[in-house]
């Protein structure tokens, strides 16, 4: 067959985002919303349709091989052992079909979210077109970079996804909002960096084995001859192209997915529609970023140092994330540092060489998150658009139904209740990092993590209390009697993830907890990690004895109700919202915090984020929108951290390069001829040499 | 094809624009001598100029694109005619993979800067049209000649051209900067000429007479240049008549207008003076200039000095890039700042072309196509900034993206596109070329790929200064759109970058073949054995990636 249904699948949303770009760009009238509308939801819808059909062709055929799609030559020079060839070609195995039904399915559902909150929210037409546009655009090279078959379509899959971070986190134009873009523009870049990097050392060294080739599955079949070779060597230092590539594709993921050390973009664009919050990050970059270290898992598995390294930035990230989680006050934030964290659980059980659990544990976070998401949207378009938690409460007997899918999404997340997806993917993390015997730390990654997940617990419950329940804290424009459920649509949406959060938890059920509920009628329950173990290269399945496990359930148990008692005590209390600053947990909290956050790297590009203030109603804040203008940002920008790097320009400007500049044409004259005179001398050197 | 088309498409390309410069001169002249009027006006002579030059680029585009024949490894459309026979000079050009899209960009680019310039230009009118257009037949002469004394020629009326645009229709500083331009190329056609001197000498010697010709002319008896053995360093002949000596002329020759790193002294400064136009054709026709030579003269002819040099050669292109990456960082005026932009990517072709590598050089040539493209495009959404606020220090702007949607859209994708974003034109020579640096060494690719996101992160930067930062400055919230003159003229540039960018295949197509053939003629010509591994058969696990398809 020479034509697949896989190339349909980023085709209808990549249709959409030029034919919306293109009205934009053209003089003249721009589609309706009605339009943009229609076209938005079927182009995603047919998207998901296609990636069933995909799947359904996967399984027809031969399952342990992969569908390749070649679509057309792109940049090709060369022949034999010089040949570079990237085309466009796609290619499907079952981790990529996962990853594109998620992105198409889970897309649609979000979609339909955004076209509520881009009803009310846009102002004009224009702009309304444009943010379907971007959206789409994400989409699409989304499930181009998932679809890809060779290192040129990676690259080109992901220098969409970043083009679509900063678009969409630029998408206000607000002060604060072309920061965050610039941030996520500028990680991204980094990350783009990277993996060129990797697909340049792909190129080099599989030239010199004589078959160069840039198909990921090329590479993975080279990687044995590969063994050994030595990239960079100073003294102790080594570093094996094993290493250099996994590094590559580690920072090119850490990138995406919003990980340490490039951590801030994703936090800092907290004031982006909700919708756009929940694409970036249910669906398209995180995601994305995750899929790139499932792909390119063969390559951890040979680098263990840079597996571990991985496990412990995710379990640093899940720990950091899940910190500010607790201490920010802005809907918006809370989330995105949320999934900060739980992508750290990613990372962490990736680093422990549990691929499958770590994909697991990422659809358990799509499901959830994006459920919270929603319901937050809900709440936030209700207010009006406030996403201050101190400006919200008392609203569950308002949102009857969507209090519902709060309760859900925080539990799933919290891991807690054992019917959640969350909960069965959290704990599978936490077994796979305690039976990771090959690195010699997993006992203190296991324990950062249990404390990230005790704060996990903490900061769900403070964020489901603060909206929901205690006294009614709402701006006087807003009246309590006007907040309600939102239309049909949306309850679908919510239902529909709602039931994913729970019932997700079937594809990959672990044998214990099959052995378990169903009395060990139950063969090779963990269907996830069967269906991806032949692509992802991944530690069988992490079985601990009954009591480790139970065991470790209990430590996990002890560190969630911690977690949960604080919250409680903190925020249930009658006094909640009243100041209380003098409760030693808050302390606790602040104490924690001054460290760890000199630890996040890039320092000016959340500097608004450090531009914290004891704020008098409740402890300290890490971000205010007052403090994002002219106000904290700016003060920090023209005093402290812009210094460094502008000074170091200033000096090299006016103290080295202002000689060269004199303005004299004879002065000009004289340093080229010098320079030529240099080179000639150079040359006459080198000549003899 | 008429009758007096058939054969002559080359001729009829390269001297229409000139021709009707000339002629318009005369008639002029004529009128002015019978009638006594003022001769014609110059909005007559912009429109004619205008008219003579699109017909020149539909020329190129119906005659020279569809015929050329990939297939063909050496010159195509071929004319020859006997001119000064005793010197060897004749005229002699054809066609090939490699200048057929430098000579597509050349005769696109003077509608384009014609248009651009439509309501610039005001003094001297008739003047500027004529140098334009004889700046327009100079650059196809000098991409399309075949014989060095006739690319000398050409070459120099190229430059002659550019110093009267800029020193005529200039900013505030234009003679000095006109004069700095001159001096520079001035230096390094004088060297140019005293090594096609002794390659004369050569010839005779050798050939048994003189023949300036790169290849063999139908009728002519004497060797060509490339048929001459001409001994590197050391080899008992005088130190003049080796390999090293005749590189090094030629190459701080093409090295000026190429702006390698220490030879481009006059770039900056006649960027920032110079008219629109002028600057736009400087960095999208006269940088491409340069390493155009390196390719066609330098390279071929003096094989084993070009790869002795090629280390120091690399280590100056990386320079390049990274002086343009800390000039993009530090400069404050736009149009400096895009100059550095030309640059880096300048810095990226050098570092393909002298790779000389088969990936690397059809990386070098796409890279200077690109580049055209990318900057042109850049200087052309600068000047209709300049048009409206009158000023291009960055500082000046900020928060346009509100005012100026289509622009901020064009400017971004434009942007995006120097950066290097996969799927767009500059992407494709860059992976190219960062390609050939790691197959020549990983330390001259890992290098040149920082030096690309550092050139990469200092873009954004003036980008987000430029058009997404807030401004306090109320005259950029109540600019004006693009009208329907720049933004076509933009079109018309991004669709080709769009072009090359998705689907370069049909420019690679013919520039492989061409780059084959130069690398073919280095190494028969090289005396030392070739140290670039030659391309082997296609190994048959090249063909892995189709394992798995269930067909």
């Amino acid at each position: 067959m020479d034509w697949t249904f896989m190339r349909l699948i980023p085709a209808a949303p990549l249709l959409v985002a030029v034919g919306l770009a293109v009205s934009e760009g053209w003089p003249g009238r721009r589609p309706s919303r009605r339009t943009v509308s229609l076209a938005i939801l079927l182009a995603t819808g047919a998207s998901f349709l296609f990636s069933i059909l995909a799947f359904w062709e996967l399984l027809e055929s031969d399952e342990t091989s992969a569908l390749v799609d070649p679509i057309a030559t792109w940049i090709g020079v060369g022949v034999g052992h010089s040949a570079l060839s990237g085309d466009f070609v796609f290619r499907l195995d079952t981790l990529s079909i996962v990853f594109a039904l998620a992105i198409s399915g889970l897309g649609l559902l979000i979609l339909f979210y955004s076209l509520l909150e881009m009803r009310v929210e846009v102002p004009d037409d224009a702009r309304y077109a444009r943010f379907f546009c971007l959206a789409s655009f994400q989409l699409a090279s989304s499930l181009i970079l998932v679809l890809a078959d060779n290192m040129a379509v990676v690259l080109l899959g992901y220098g969409g996804v970043i083009l679509g971070n900063g678009l969409l986190a630029g998408f206000r134009y607000g002060d604060g909002e072309t920061r965050s873009a610039h941030g996520a523009l500028r990680s991204g870049w980094v990350g783009q960096a990277a993996l060129l990097l990797a697909t340049l050392l792909i190129f080099r060294f599989l030239s010199e084995l004589g078959a160069p080739a840039l198909a990921i599955d090329s590479l993975r079949s080279a990687l044995p001859e590969l063994a050994g070779l030595r990239l960079v060597g100073w003294g102790q230092v080594e570093l094996s192209l094993y290493g250099a590539l996994a590094l590559c594709i580690l920072l090119a993921a850490c990138a995406l997915a919003s990980q340490l050390p490039l951590v801030s973009w994703l936090p800092a664009s907290d004031r982006i529609p909700l919708g756009a919050g929940a694409l970036l990050q249910t669906v398209t970059s995180l995601p994305a970023g995750a899929y790139l270290i499932a792909r390119f898992s063969f390559l951890f598995t040979v680098a263990p140092g840079v597996a571990e390294t991985m496990a412990w930035l995710g379990g640093a990230s899940a720990f950091f994330g899940a910190l500010m989680a607790a201490r920010s006050n802005q809907v918006g934030r809370v989330l995105a540092w949320s999934s900060v964290s739980q992508l750290g659980l990613v990372w962490a059980a990736a680093g422990a060489g549990a691929q499958t659990s770590a994909v697991f544990h990422l659809l358990g976070h799509s499901f959830s998150k994006g459920l919270l998401l929603v319901a937050t949207g809900v709440v936030v378009l209700a207010l009006a658009g406030g996403r201050d938690l101190w400006r919200m409460g008392h609203l569950a007997s308002r949102l009857t139904l969507t209090r519902l899918a709060f309760w859900v999404g925080a539990l799933s997340l919290v891991g807690s209740l054992p019917l959640t997806v969350g909960f069965f993917s959290t704990n599978q993390v936490l077994v796979a990092v305690q039976g990771a015997d090959q690195m010699a730390s997993h006992f203190e990654l296991l324990v950062l993590l249990l404390m990230a997940s005790g704060l996990t617990a903490f900061y769900s419950v403070r964020f489901v209390f603060l909206i929901l329940y205690g006294e009614n804290r709402l701006p006087q424009s807003v009246h309590l009697e006007e907040v309600g459920d939102p239309a049909l649509g949306i309850l679908w949406a919510l239902g529909i993830l709602a039931t994913l959060s729970v019932l997700g938890a079937m594809i990959g059920l672990p044998q214990f907890w099959a052995d378990f509920f169903f009395d060990g009628d139950v063969e090779n329950s963990n269907s996830l990690h069967y269906f991806l173990s032949g692509v992802v290269s991944t530690m069988p399945e992490t079985t601990l004895g009954m009591v480790e496990t139970w065991s470790l359930m209990g430590w996990g148990f002890v560190a969630t109700s911690l977690g949960l008692l604080a919250a409680l005590m903190r925020y249930v209390s009658p006094a909640a919202g009243s100041g209380g600053d003098g409760l030693p947990w808050d302390r606790f909290l602040a104490l924690l915090q001054k460290p760890i956050a000199r630890f996040e790297f890039g320092r000016r590009r959340i500097s608004a984020t450090l531009a914290t203030r004891i704020e008098s109603r409740g402890g300290i804040r890490f971000s205010d929108p007052s403090t994002w203008g002219r106000g904290g940002a700016a003060a920090v920008q023209e005093r402290g951290n812009l210094s460094l790097s502008a000074g170091l320009l200033r000096f090299v400007a006016d103290r080295l390069l202002k000689f060269a500049q004199s303005g004299v044409a004879q002065h000009y004259l004289a340093i080229s001829m010098l320079g030529s005179l240099a080179v000639l001398i150079y040359f006459l050197w080198a000549g003899r040499g | 094809m008429g009758p007096y088309l058939e054969g002559h498409v080359l001729s009829w390309i390269i001297f229409l624009p000139g021709g009707t410069g000339l002629l318009l001169l005369l008639l002029g002249a004529a009128l002015r001598g019978l009638f006594g009027s003022d001769g014609l006006p110059g909005e007559v002579w912009r429109a004619i100029g205008l008219g003579a030059s699109l017909l020149t680029f539909f020329l190129a585009l119906s005659a020279l694109l569809p015929n050329f024949d990939p297939e063909i490894f050496g010159p195509q459309f071929v004319e020859y005619a006997p001119w000064l026979a005793g010197y060897g000079a004749h005229y002699f050009v054809g066609l090939d993979g490699i200048n057929l899209f430098l000579v597509m960009l050349s005769t696109s680019m003077i509608p384009i800067v014609l248009l651009v310039s439509w309501n610039h230009v005001q003094r001297s009118l008739r003047s500027f049209i004529l140098f334009l257009l004889l700046f327009e037949t100079a650059m196809l002469g000098v991409f399309l000649s075949l014989n060095l004394l006739l690319f000398h020629l050409f070459w120099q009326i190229a430059l002659v051209s550019m110093y009267f645009l800029v020193g005529i229709w200039g900013g505030r500083q234009r003679v000095s900067a006109a004069t700095r331009l001159l001096l520079h190329t001035g230096v390094g056609s004088m060297m140019m000429l005293a090594v096609i001197l002794v390659l004369y000498r050569l010839n005779v010697e050798q050939g048994g007479g003189p023949s300036m010709n790169l290849v063999a002319a139908p009728g002519v008896p004497f060797s060509n240049l490339l048929d001459l053995r001409i001994p590197v360093a050391g080899e008992g002949v005088p130190w003049w008549q080796s390999q090293t000596w005749l590189f090094i002329g030629f190459g701080v020759a093409f090295g000026i207008p190429f702006a390698l790193v220490p030879l481009h002294g006059w770039f900056f400064e006649a960027q920032a003076e110079a008219p629109a136009s002028a600057s736009i054709l400087m960095a999208s026709l006269l940088l491409p200039m340069g390493g155009y030579g390196f390719l066609r003269f330098a390279l071929p002819l003096f094989p084993d000095a070009a790869r002795e040099f090629s280390i120091p050669l690399l280590g100056l292109a990386l320079i390049g890039i990274l002086y343009g990456a800390v000039g993009i960082f530090l400069h404050l005026d736009l149009r400096k700042v895009v100059a550095h932009v030309s640059l880096a990517q300048m810095g990226f072709a050098a570092l393909g072309i002298f790779s000389m590598t088969q990936i690397g050089l059809v990386g070098g040539v796409v890279a200077l196509l690109a580049q055209a493209l990318g900057v042109a495009a850049l200087l052309i959404l600068l000047s209709a900034l300049e048009d409206r606020r009158s000023t291009r220090q960055i500082a000046d702007f900020g928060g346009i993206s509100r005012s100026m949607p289509l622009f901020s859209l064009l400017w971004t994708s434009v942007i995006l596109s120097c950066m290097g974003l996969p799927g767009l034109a500059f992407f494709v020579p860059e992976w190219l070329i960062l390609s050939a640096g790691f197959e020549r060494s990983t330390w001259v690719g890992s290098l040149a790929c920082l030096a690309g996101t550092a050139v990469a992160l200092g873009l954004y930067r003036v980008h987000r200064r430029v058009v997404l930062d807030p401004s306090s400055r109320a005259e950029n919230h109540e600019l004006n759109d693009l009208d329907r003159r720049e933004w076509a003229i933009l079109l018309a540039l991004l669709v080709p970058m769009l072009g090359i960018g998705l689907r370069p295949d049909p420019l690679l197509r013919r520039v492989e073949p061409a780059v084959l053939e130069l690398l073919r003629e280095m190494d028969e010509r090289s005396a030392v054995e070739s140290r670039r591994p030659l391309p082997l058969l296609p190994s048959p696990s090249s063909e892995s990636t189709e394992v798995g398809d269930p067909s």
